[in-house]
């Protein structure tokens, strides 16, 4: 008899665990937050990926680069880039965004064919916090602050200060070198959203 | 060398932007230096809860684990004071002295917390509905999922989906309570004429929109064109309801701000959600 209600008290406190694990299942383990020197070198390697978008971008605007370099330059930049990003530009006094595939607005840029491009960072940046999405990668967004000036064959002058809020994926990989298995993060630019702040 | 002292420059302003509140806008008009407004900036929703929280310093750096400075409270008032759209007359000083008192009392301090609920974006949209352009509000919030967190849409208000369903309730046609005897053959009749097709749906019978907004758009009725604006609306702070949004000016007043604040009852608090909801419409 003792023995019946053993059975039947642990069967109940197996069906509650059980219960509680379907409940569980919607919310993600809280984990510790990522320590800070991991996240600062998270965000360098990310600032750097930034920074390279930003060399390519006056590469593929300048005339001096041949048609050949710059598609070159184009498939290099996109290789910083999750597939399907998009750019999406919004100008002063309008709200709604226009969207551009990223090779699309690449390309776009090419064809414009300034005499030269210059892009000055100003000395701000934000990093967000990064946030653990549903498939276990990493989502963050960097603001920045750029001016870019486009002169014409013509010696016309297009200046403007865009904001630009970038999407960063952050993904613990793993690779074999010397038979043993590295860990490290890799780190992909997603969604731009570029908003002018001011003609300049 | 220059730029460091330029940077120093920029520090300084904002020093005195953050705390001498009563007189930064004087002391703020003779700088017209660009980047200085653009640390004064709130850059980001997780910025604008940073400095609601006191989580980083003045130039966005999140405090040192440990520090002292975490969400430490004089410094948070100086912050809050410059986290409201200072255009907005409604928002009055004694509101808002009301309400920092209240967020940084000493024996019961509040913050917001990003985990716990309590806030959701509305988000103003336009789609093509049959090639005509129309607005859709769609209202989001962050949901656990499996590893991590996501938005999701948990409601839509548009004019014209709304528009779509007959909202009266006086109801003239029904399916005759011998119906089934000649095998329902009368459904015919209810789905004749579409506008008054509700009439025979059960009393208090809901209209799901957002089940008609995926529905449209998987039928290619429905195509996204844009974004035009997102707001948040956040319930967290007990006793309080406020909205915050972002203004893209050239000012120090700039970036994601609140911009609606009033003291809210716990008890009113659902008929204020369904307002936003636009379910008293």
């Amino acid at each position: 008899m003792t023995n019946m209600k053993s059975i039947k008290t642990l069967s109940i406190l197996f069906l509650c665990l059980l219960g509680l694990q379907v409940f569980g299942q919607d919310t993600p383990k809280e984990e510790p937050p990522m320590p800070p020197a991991r996240k600062a070198a998270i965000d360098s390697l990310a600032l750097e990926k930034v920074h390279d978008l930003s060399k390519y971008i006056s590469k593929i605007g300048d005339k001096e680069t041949s048609f050949s370099e710059a598609s070159r330059v184009i498939e290099r930049a996109l290789e910083l880039f999750v597939d399907d990003a998009q750019i999406g530009v919004s100008t002063l006094g309008k709200s709604q965004i226009r969207y551009f595939a990223i090779k699309k607005y690449l390309e776009r840029l090419n064809k414009l064919n300034y005499k030269s491009v210059n892009i000055e960072w100003f000395d701000i940046q934000y990093i967000s916090d990064l946030e653990k999405q549903p498939d276990g990668k990493y989502v963050g967004v960097i603001t920045i602050y750029q001016k870019f000036t486009g002169v014409t064959e013509d010696g016309m002058v297009y200046k403007d200060i865009t904001k630009k809020d970038i999407t960063i994926y952050v993904e613990r990989k793993t690779t074999q070198i010397g038979g043993r298995e590295i860990g490290f993060w890799d780190v992909l630019l997603g969604d731009i959203k570029v908003s002018e702040t001011k003609k300049g | 060398m220059i730029q460091k002292i330029h940077k120093v420059i920029i520090l300084l302003v904002l020093s005195v932007f953050l705390f001498e509140g009563n007189c930064y806008a004087q002391g703020i008009g003779h700088y017209k230096g660009d980047e200085s407004k653009l640390y004064a900036e709130t850059k980001q929703f997780t910025q604008f809860v940073k400095r609601f929280n006191n989580e980083e310093d003045m130039n966005g750096q999140p405090y040192p684990t440990g520090s002292y400075k975490f969400r430490e409270l004089s410094m948070r008032k100086k912050y809050l004071e410059v986290l409201f759209d200072s255009e907005n007359a409604s928002l009055t000083k004694k509101l808002k002295k009301d309400f920092i008192d209240d967020v940084t009392n000493s024996k019961a301090p509040k913050f917001i917390e990003k985990r716990q609920g309590g806030y959701f974006a509305q988000v103003e949209t336009r789609y093509l509905y049959k090639g005509k352009n129309i607005n859709v509000t769609l209202y989001l919030r962050l949901q656990a999922d499996s590893l991590g967190y996501k938005w999701a849409i948990f409601d839509v208000y548009s004019d014209v989906l709304q528009g779509i369903h007959k909202n009266d309730t006086s109801k003239k046609n029904f399916l005759h309570p011998m119906s089934h005897e000649i095998d329902f053959m009368n459904l015919h009749r209810a789905f004749r004429d579409p506008n008054e097709i509700e009439d025979y749906g059960v009393n208090g019978y809901k209209m799901d929109y957002l089940s008609v907004l995926f529905y449209l758009a998987k039928s290619g009725d429905l195509t996204f064109v844009t974004v035009n604006k997102v707001k948040f609306h956040i319930f967290q702070i007990s006793g309080w309801y406020f909205s915050v949004e972002k203004f893209e000016r050239d000012s120090y007043n700039s970036g994601w701000m609140i911009s609606q604040l009033m003291p809210l009852k716990n008890e009113d608090m659902e008929v204020w959600t369904q307002h936003i909801l636009q379910k008293d419409k």
